[in-house]
């Protein structure tokens, strides 16, 4: 086996001058931390947005072709839901009710609105343990259950009930009582949920006309598939309610965050920028090291290299300064999503496919910026040595 | 001597021409450059600043685009040529800078082995066999201690040492260098161009190096001369350079503060003054003593040496001799080359005696067939050299007032024959063809031997 006695010219020159190299390096990072916060946002914002749908215990869902979002649905007939029982395949249905209403928080009688869900009690709605643990609580009259990741501005709700003391509050036009704490957490338009019985929703919300619904779950008996019905529904109910499986109902929802805010632009844009600002920095950076390295280039193409050969020395030092400087950025970007993610009550996650594509941006942005650099190669003149 | 059959030269010139700029700007640097650049010669280019050194270096070696002429390196045409045959003729030369030899951020053996990587054949090479290579060089040139050590802890010395061992590592046919000494002191740029000459014989490299520094141009083999873009005998750059030097003493001399200090000083310190002054000059006298200079000496050798080279050629004579009439001793003298490289023997012998003598008091050819049968003849010649003269022909060659200054004698004509009237014609016709500028040539040596009197 052949054993290429090559030199490691590129990463002999980056190290040579420290100073340089860690200006590169923190460029990179930089960059990276900056990519990784945008991603790592966007991905959290669209997760955190579809935790409600996701908690949802069924295999289709009715909305009306109107709703926006999770907190701005519109209601809809409950007759269009009953009417799927007739189809084969559909084994149980449950209606959801939601609205934001005021909150009134205990401490500061500050309001704030809430996002309430109305359920039935006596069916499993949500994949919830601690909602189904205290269902039948929820039965009794203006009795409420407090999502315990909800924003602090709702006041020391969980911190009351964990000390043993209930909570009773205002919401809407009536009074509550909260008896217990469940966990799902805030999103977009969410900043604190209460779930409750369809019977108290409906008191807590008397401007609803009777027999409007929101949200329509529909389970499937064992063994079907959610596609096929989903396809009937679709063909059989009329226009004026959409039937959609569990993964349309999330993309349904995420989608609108994409397109309807600029929230899409928002993001796409940091990492752009995050991206340009890195390139920048790196190009000036090889730059640099290229025309300080120009006379010895032009004695390299002197003695015989070729413009091609020195091409591949700056790629390899793009590279270099991509994958050294991707690492500390990682590791900043572990400890910074747990930071962020407390701070702003997102599920910020480092999953594998991020850092995959995170690292291919990042060597593309150093390639980039070493092809700009080429341009300064083809300067040296082996004619200027002598 | 050599009996193999001349190799083609490695580096031809012909007309070459290069100028700079464009427009109004363009300025000429080279005018009508021809040079043949033989295998296994070390050439030394000298010549001012400015005067396109550089630029012819840079052209011979590839690096810049052959504008008008011909240049042929190692059998490649390089006007015209493509930027793959560029590169592929410097990937064939050695080359030591005057800087930027080396890269910083290599060790002496890595940038050697940035050279050895441009061989075709490197990708065999195992990584100990690669350094093997480049150690063994690093060594020729005295440096295997140091091969490790990053080119920013060499001196000035050590670095060009380094440039050297890189340009020879290939074992090119041709090693180009600019300046190599420039930035180093007497020793160290000595033992540069010693290794250099060393390692180039022992390769057989053709060296072709570019100089201001007149301390080394002894390891050349040929001297050329560039001044303001034209090729000049070394004779004419000496010439002017030293009618320069000794304005520059005139005017310095000129501006000196002799008779300003006159008045402070003692009489004593006067004298000693004078005596410094006077010692100088003298000094500078002897030095330029042109009668004296080996210089004189070897080109009078050369001329008579060339003399009768040609005119046995011509009349295919074994020997030939140029004999000039001293008229004042009364004498004839010559040179006569010797075997083995010694120094030319000086011959004189007195007009009276002698054929030569004869036919230079009576102005008449004389042809002999066997010179044994004459009793003129003087035996003492060929007693010191050796030499059975047999057949001999003698022609006088006469200045401009028909006075003979030199006889032409060739002896022993090949084959044994003698000389005919032939012979005795062409010998006329070849006399009269050069008689005038030999006549002003010996005019001139005649001149400067007498002021040696």
């Amino acid at each position: 086996m052949r054993i290429r006695p090559d030199i490691p010219l590129a990463w002999l020159q980056l190290t040579r001058e420290w100073p340089r190299f860690l200006a590169a390096l923190a460029g990179v990072t930089f960059a990276v931390v900056l990519v990784f916060m945008q991603l790592g946002f966007s991905d959290a914002l669209y997760a955190s947005s579809v935790r409600m749908h996701e908690a949802l215990a069924g295999d289709l869902f009715l909305v009306h072709p109107q709703a926006s979002y999770l907190a701005l649905m519109k209601p809809f007939s409950r007759r269009r839901l009953y009417q799927t029982l007739a189809f084969p395949g559909v084994a149980s249905v449950t209606p959801v009710y939601t609205i934001q209403t005021l909150w009134k928080n205990p401490v500061t009688a500050a309001t704030r609105n809430i996002f309430i869900v109305g359920i039935d009690p006596t069916v499993t709605v949500l994949n919830l343990p601690e909602v189904n643990r205290q269902r039948d609580q929820i039965r009794r009259p203006d009795v409420v259950l407090f999502d315990e990741a909800s924003r602090p501005e709702y006041g020391p709700v969980a911190q009351e009930l964990n000390a043993g003391r209930l909570v009773v509050t205002d919401v809407g036009n009536r009074r509550i009582t909260v008896t217990g704490l469940f966990r799902l957490g805030t999103s977009f338009a969410i900043d604190g949920i209460i779930i409750t019985s369809e019977a108290n929703f409906l008191r807590l919300v008397p401007v609803r006309p009777k027999g409007l619904i929101d949200i329509g779950v529909i389970k499937l008996r064992p063994g079907v598939n959610p596609e096929i019905i989903q396809k009937v529904l679709a063909a059989s109910l009329p226009r004026d309610v959409e039937v959609l499986t569990k993964a349309g109902f999330e993309e349904r929802e995420k989608s609108y965050w994409r397109k309807s805010t600029p929230i899409g632009f928002v993001f796409a844009f940091g990492t752009i920028m995050g991206t340009v600002v890195g390139l920048i920095i790196v190009y000036q950076i090889l730059f640099a090291d290229i025309s300080d390295h120009l006379a010895e280039y032009a004695t390299l193409k002197a003695i015989g290299y070729t413009n091609r050969d020195l091409f591949s020395v700056v790629f390899q030092e793009a590279t270099i300064v991509a994958v050294v400087g991707f690492v500390p950025g990682f590791v900043l970007c572990l400890w910074l999503y747990q930071f962020a993610g407390n701070a702003t009550f997102l599920p910020l996650r480092m999953n594998l496919p991020l850092v995959v594509a995170v690292l291919t941006l990042t060597i593309a942005m150093c390639c980039a910026s070493g092809a700009l650099a080429l341009r300064k190669v083809r300067t040296a003149d082996p004619a200027e040595v002598f | 001597m050599e009996a193999e059959s001349p190799r083609p030269p490695l580096v031809v010139l012909e007309r070459l021409n290069h100028s700079f700029g464009e427009g109004s700007l363009r300025r000429q640097i080279l005018f009508d450059i021809n040079v043949e650049i033989q295998a296994g010669e070390i050439v030394i280019l000298t010549g001012p600043s400015g005067g396109g050194k550089t630029t012819l270096l840079s052209l011979i070696g590839g690096l810049r685009s052959v504008q008008e002429g011909s240049l042929q390196v190692l059998g490649q045409q390089l006007n015209g040529a493509t930027e793959a045959a560029l590169v592929s003729v410097r990937k064939q030369i050695g080359y030591v800078f005057q800087a930027h030899n080396l890269l910083d951020s290599l060790t002496a053996l890595q940038n050697v082995q940035m050279a050895l990587r441009l061989q075709p054949g490197y990708a065999e090479y195992s990584r100990k066999q690669a350094q093997g290579v480049c150690m063994e060089i690093l060594g020729a040139v005295g440096l295997a201690e140091r091969a490790h050590h990053l080119t920013r802890e060499l001196s000035g010395g050590q670095k060009q040492r380094v440039a050297i061992a890189r340009a020879l590592v290939n074992n090119p046919q041709i090693i180009l260098a600019d300046e190599p000494t420039a930035s180093l002191d007497r020793q160290s740029g000595r033992d540069i161009v010693n290794i250099l000459q060393r390692l180039a014989k022992q390769h057989g490299c053709t060296v072709f190096l570019v100089t201001h520094d007149n301390r080394i141009l002894d390891i050349a083999d040929r001297l050329l001369n560039l001044e303001d873009g034209r090729l000049v005998s070394f004779t004419d750059a000496v010439t002017t350079n030293t009618r320069q030097l000794l304005a520059m003493l005139a005017e310095q001399n000129r501006k000196g503060q002799l008779v300003r200090h006159v008045k402070d000083l003692t009489v004593i310190q006067f004298a000693q003054l004078l005596e410094r002054t006077t010692g100088e000059f003298q000094q500078l006298l002897h030095v330029t003593e042109v009668s004296h200079s080996d210089a004189f000496e070897t080109m009078l050798d050369q001329v008579l040496e060339a003399f009768t080279l040609k005119v046995g050629q011509i009349l295919h004579a074994d020997r030939a001799t140029l004999f000039l009439v001293d008229a004042a001793k009364g004498e004839l003298w010559s040179k006569v080359a010797q075997s083995d490289g010694e120094r030319p023997l000086e011959i004189r012998m007195p007009i009276a005696a002698g054929i030569a003598g004869q036919v230079a008091t009576t102005g008449e050819a004389r042809n002999i067939t066997d010179v044994y049968d004459e009793p003129l003849f003087n035996r003492d010649v060929d007693t010191r050299t050796g030499y059975r003269t047999r057949s001999m022909l003698c022609v006088p060659i006469a200045n401009s007032k028909q006075r003979v200054f030199a006889v032409a004698q060739l002896l022993n004509k090949n084959g044994g024959e003698p000389f005919d009237r032939d012979d005795e014609r062409r010998l006329r016709e070849f006399a009269a063809s050069i008689g005038v500028v030999l006549e002003s040539w010996w005019r001139m040596t005649e001149r400067t031997l007498a002021s040696a009197q």
